[in-house]
Parts: C-alpha cells; sequence; structure tokens
C-alpha cells in the first residue's frame, strides 16, 4: 500500500497546461490552496475549495493518478473521519476531511506534474545551495536501482533459505536484517563509487557553475499567480472584514 | 614530451599495508591506443586513478614519484582541473550516470566548469552525434540498455573535450555484441580524435584489431609492455594468467611444436597470412 502512495505522487512526462507551467508556480498553487483550507474551517467553503481543484487535475490528465493516491491513504480519511465523527461531530469531521482531501490533491498535483530536475533548478533559483538540490534529484534517480538491487538481495537469501515471513513480530523484523546489511554495504560502496565519478567532472569544483536549462517564469505563470493572489485575497477580505454570508455559513446539523 | 608520464611512482592506500602499484615507470604519448591489463587485484584501477588525480587527492595513502599529465604534476592539481584533460568511464555505468536523463548527464561535466550555455549545448550537439545518442537525449538511465548506459557513460566524459581517455572495464556487463560495438567506438575516436585511450580489458581479443600496445601488470607492477605481438607471445603474459586470445595459443603451440613463424600474429587477418606463408613453404 505504502508502494501506492509513492507511486502516486511519481512525477509523469506528459504535455499539458500545468506541466507546462513554473514548478515556482505549482509551489505557491500548492502552498496558497493549503493556506486557504487551513484559514477556512466552514463546510461549504471547503467543499468549493476542493472541488474547484478538481478541474486542475483534469486539465493535467492526472485523475487516475490521484485516485490512487487516495486509495492509499483511504485508511488514514476513515480513521480521521471517524474520531472527528467521536470527538467534534460530523459536520466538523466532513469538513477535516474535505480539508485533507484538498491538501493531498494540491500537493499531489505539484508532485504529479513537477519533473525532479525541474524541481531541483527551482530550489536552485530559489537560493538553495546546489550540491543540496543536486543530493535531492540523485536520490530520486537512485531509487529504482536500490530497489532493484534490495530485490536481488532478497531473492538470493531466500535462495538460501531465509524465511522472511516467518515467527512473530520481532521475528518477522530481525528476518530482514540479513537483506538490510548486505544493502547497505553496496550502498556504501556505491556512494563511493558515485563520488569518484562526480569528482572526475568536477563537481562542486567551480563557484560559477553554469546551469544549462534555468526556469522562467512565463505569461501564464504570471496569469496563474495573479488569479491565486486574488482569491486569497478576497477570501480573506470577506472571511475577516466583510463576513461570510449566511449561505456559507450552513453546516450538517449534528 | 610524452603525454603522460610516470617516474618511479608507487602507491600504498591509507588504509592498506602493501603497495597498489610499485615503482611504475611509464610514457605515454598522444594518440597512443593502449591495452592495460592483468589478473585481478593487480593495480590496474590504481593506475588508471594515478592519471585523473584521484589518487592522491581523492583516494588517500603515500604517493612516491612523480606523475606529468600533458606537463602538469598531477599533485599539484585539482581533480577537476585534471578533467578537463583526463577523461574516465568507470567500471560500474549505473553509479556515474548520475542525473535523471542523458541530456543533463552530458551536460553535467561542462555545467560544473562553467562554460557559456551556447558552447555547452554545441558540444552536447557534437558528442550525441558521434556517439548515436540524439534518440536518447531525454531518457532516463535506467531506460537504457547496458551498451547505451556504456556510451553515455563515454559521451559524458568526452563533452569535457579531454586528451586522454581512460576505460576501467567498459564491456564487463555487455553481451558480446554490445562490447564489440562499444571497442569499434574507441577504434573511431582514438582514429577521428587522436583521442589517447587507455582501456583496462580482461576480454583481450576485443581489442587486438585495434591496440598498438598492451601494458601487462602483476602484483603492483609492470611485466612487461610493448606491442601486442611482444607482450602475447611472452612468457609473462603465460605466466601472469591473462586470458590469452585463441589465436595466439594456437600460434603459440605451433611455435613450440617447431613451426617456423616468421611473425607473431595477433589479429585474424594477421593470422591468416601467417598461414599463407607457412602453406607456401
Ligand atoms: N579504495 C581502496 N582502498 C584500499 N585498498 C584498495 C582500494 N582500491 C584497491 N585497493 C587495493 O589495491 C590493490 C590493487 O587494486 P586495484 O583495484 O587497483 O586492482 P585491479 O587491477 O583494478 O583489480 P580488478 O581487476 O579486480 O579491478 C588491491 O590489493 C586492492 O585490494
Ligand atoms: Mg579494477
Amino acid at each position: 500500500m505504502s508502494f501506492n502512495i509513492f507511486e502516486a505522487f511519481k512525477y509523469r512526462r506528459k504535455k499539458t497546461f500545468i506541466h507546462s507551467l513554473d514548478p515556482r508556480t505549482k509551489l505557491a498553487l500548492a502552498i496558497g490552496v493549503s493556506a486557504l483550507s487551513i484559514i477556512f474551517t466552514e463546510l461549504i467553503i471547503l467543499l468549493i475549495i476542493f472541488i474547484s481543484l478538481i478541474p486542475l487535475l483534469i486539465i493535467a490528465k492526472s485523475i487516475k493518478e490521484w485516485t490512487g493516491t487516495v486509495k492509499g491513504l483511504t485508511l488514514l480519511i476513515v480513521f480521521i473521519l471517524f474520531v472527528n465523527i467521536v470527538f467534534n461531530g460530523l459536520s466538523f469531521a466532513v469538513s477535516m476531511v474535505l480539508r485533507i482531501f484538498s491538501l493531498i490533491t494540491a500537493f499531489s498535483l505539484f508532485f504529479l506534474t513537477v519533473h525532479p530536475d525541474e524541481l531541483s533548478q527551482a530550489l536552485i533559483q530559489m537560493k538553495v545551495p546546489f550540491s543540496f538540490a543536486f543530493a535531492m534529484s540523485m536520490a530520486i534517480r537512485y531509487v529504482p536501482t536500490i530497489a532493484r538491487e534490495a530485490q536481488t538481495i532478497r531473492e538470493a537469501q531466500m535462495s538460501r533459505g531465509l524465511e522472511l515471513e516467518k515467527g512473530g513480530f520481532t521475528q518477522k523484523i530481525k528476518n530482514f536484517i540479513p537483506i538490510i546489511i548486505p544493502l547497505i554495504v553496496s550502498s556504501i560502496r556505491r556512494a563511493v563509487s558515485i563520488a569518484e565519478s562526480l569528482e572526475s567532472r568536477g563537481f562542486g569544483a567551480y563557484s560559477n557553475r553554469t546551469y544549462l536549462l534555468p526556469l522562467k517564469m512565463k505569461k501564464r505563470d504570471y496569469i496563474v499567480l495573479i488569479t491565486l493572489l486574488a482569491a486569497i485575497i478576497i477570501s480573506v477580505i470577506i472571511k475577516f472584514v466583510v463576513g461570510l454570508p449566511p449561505l456559507l455559513l450552513l453546516s450538517i446539523p449534528f | 614530451m610524452p603525454l603522460i608520464e610516470f617516474e618511479n611512482v608507487s602507491f600504498k592506500y591509507g588504509d592498506s599495508e602493501n603497495y597498489a602499484i610499485k615503482d611504475i615507470n611509464l610514457k605515454i604519448d598522444e594518440g597512443e591506443f593502449i591495452l592495460l591489463t592483468g589478473s585481478t587485484g593487480c593495480g590496474k584501477t590504481t593506475l588508471i586513478r594515478c592519471v585523473n588525480g584521484l589518487i592522491p587527492h581523492f583516494h588517500q595513502g603515500v604517493l612516491e614519484g612523480k606523475i606529468t599529465v600533458n606537463g602538469y604534476l598531477t599533485t599539484e592539481q585539482t581533480v577537476a582541473f585534471l578533467s578537463t584533460i583526463v577523461g574516465v568511464v568507470f567500471q560500474n555505468p549505473e553509479n556515474q550516470l548520475v542525473s535523471l536523463n542523458v541530456l543533463r548527464e552530458l551536460a553535467f561535466g561542462p555545467e560544473n566548469m562553467g562554460l557559456p550555455r551556447e558552447e555547452i549545448n554545441n558540444r552536447i550537439n557534437e558528442t550525441a552525434e558521434k556517439l548515436e545518442l540524439k534518440h536518447l537525449l531525454d531518457k532516463t538511465p535506467i531506460e537504457l540498455s547496458g551498451g547505451e548506459q556504456q556510451r553515455v557513460a563515454i559521451a559524458s566524459a568526452l563533452t569535457l573535450k579531454p586528451k586522454i581517455l581512460l576505460l576501467d572495464e567498459p564491456t564487463a556487463n555487455l553481451d558480446p555484441k554490445s562490447a564489440k560495438m562499444i571497442i569499434e567506438l574507441l577504434g573511431a575516436l582514438n582514429k577521428a580524435l587522436n583521442l589517447t585511450i587507455i582501456v583496462i580489458e580482461h576480454r583481450l581479443e576485443l581489442l587486438m584489431d585495434y591496440v598498438k600496445r598492451v601494458i601487462l601488470m602483476e602484483h603492483g607492477r609492470i611485466i612487461a609492455d610493448g606491442r601486442p605481438a611482444e607482450v602475447l607471445y611472452s612468457d609473462e603474459a603465460e605466466r601472469s594468467g591473462v586470458n590469452i586470445p585463441r589465436l595466439i595459443r594456437v600460434f603459440k603451440k605451433l611455435k613450440q611444436s617447431g613451426v617456423n613463424l616468421i611473425f607473431n600474429p595477433v589479429t585474424i587477418s594477421e593470422g591468416v597470412d601467417a598461414l599463407k606463408v607457412m602453406s607456401r613453404c
């Protein structure tokens, strides 16, 4: 199950309007939407926020991946719903779930449509040190490699008689030791050899490093950002200055 | 002046009692294509690390003697500076393809050097063209076949425009056909760019059509260095247990059984010539 969640947050190469936006725009969008869904506690408004995200998912052609994320998180969502019904009532519980849905949607939209390379470039342009951003993109790069290695070690140990499913809880954890230890050893060895290769190509040697593909904000980015900003300002004014119209304050009456 | 020169070089890794290489004397000229071989643990990789400065800058230890590359003492230069003279392709391509796509991999070295974007793009285009990688530029490393990975590793060293290319068992994980293609590519690069190449390889057969010089190591020392016909017919080669090509073993047997050869054939076509001469007399 946890693997599914991971899959659902993984970048997919697609050509859509959302994919073509600057990662910084999408980050602002995710954070903005999160902020809104935290500021507001009213059921109807949270519903509006959530519903307004759906067209974005459709434009990004990511409905299927998003459904995967939600499915992966079903247990968590049900748990939150249940706890809140018991302690805070149905209306609050539903609001809470809507809020979580919006957060999940905003961030899965981000990760589904931002290539890790773009993400690290965005971080660099937001003044995060290159070595940090690079480490992040390299971690993503080596996930499948290490996963494959873990699989190989697992098969090797099982062919030598290791039984993973045997025993009680602590025994089951102990069963993984013959897989984890070789994996750590081989990863350290790999890290040294990666470091050698980086060193041999001048990694981090000069401070005036070139970035071949710098990110540039386009007109569409500004349009999205202005719309987002306007939405935030208007909703804050309505909530704190004007006051919400009674219609939007409706909730489930128990 | 030779492009690479080792004078009485010995090296001991920091955590080790023994010398990994010992009393190495070596001169390599521009444009040479050299096979470096010897049994496991004899110091081939260590020798290569000395050429691009990983020893002593990355691997600590005791280095004796003097190593000069293109006129620079390696001890006085950084690995980054030397990387513009010496490109290295290490044993496992998986560990040197660090980017998420081929384009970025090729750009990585020149980006680190701070070259202008236009220059980087030119180099990528040129190299991708030469190594037939154009159609792979937006692939991730894990989508590539072993041969393609190795070609990308070579290309990403070449975008730094080195004069020297060192390869550590470049065909180790490849099927015979891809292995042959990689060696052919090296032959072509050696000719077209006058690139100086040193290849560490256990499958000697693959290289016989290309190399003019073989260096044979044993226990950290160079025990034979010369034309393939000299080195591979020598007793040292026999003794060191390297995988002497079949063709050469056949002709050695023939010689031992009293057949008179006027030269030592190394390649198939030389073998054919030798047989022709033999059948004529
Ligand atoms: N990083 C290291 N630290 C310590 N000792 C090392 C290191 N790398 C190699 N050695 C030791 O130095 C000696 C020479 O090793 P080297 O890797 O140069 O041999 P090689 O000829 O490349 O062998 P192979 O054919 O197995 O790749 C060996 O005894 C090895 O154990
Ligand atoms: Mg080696």
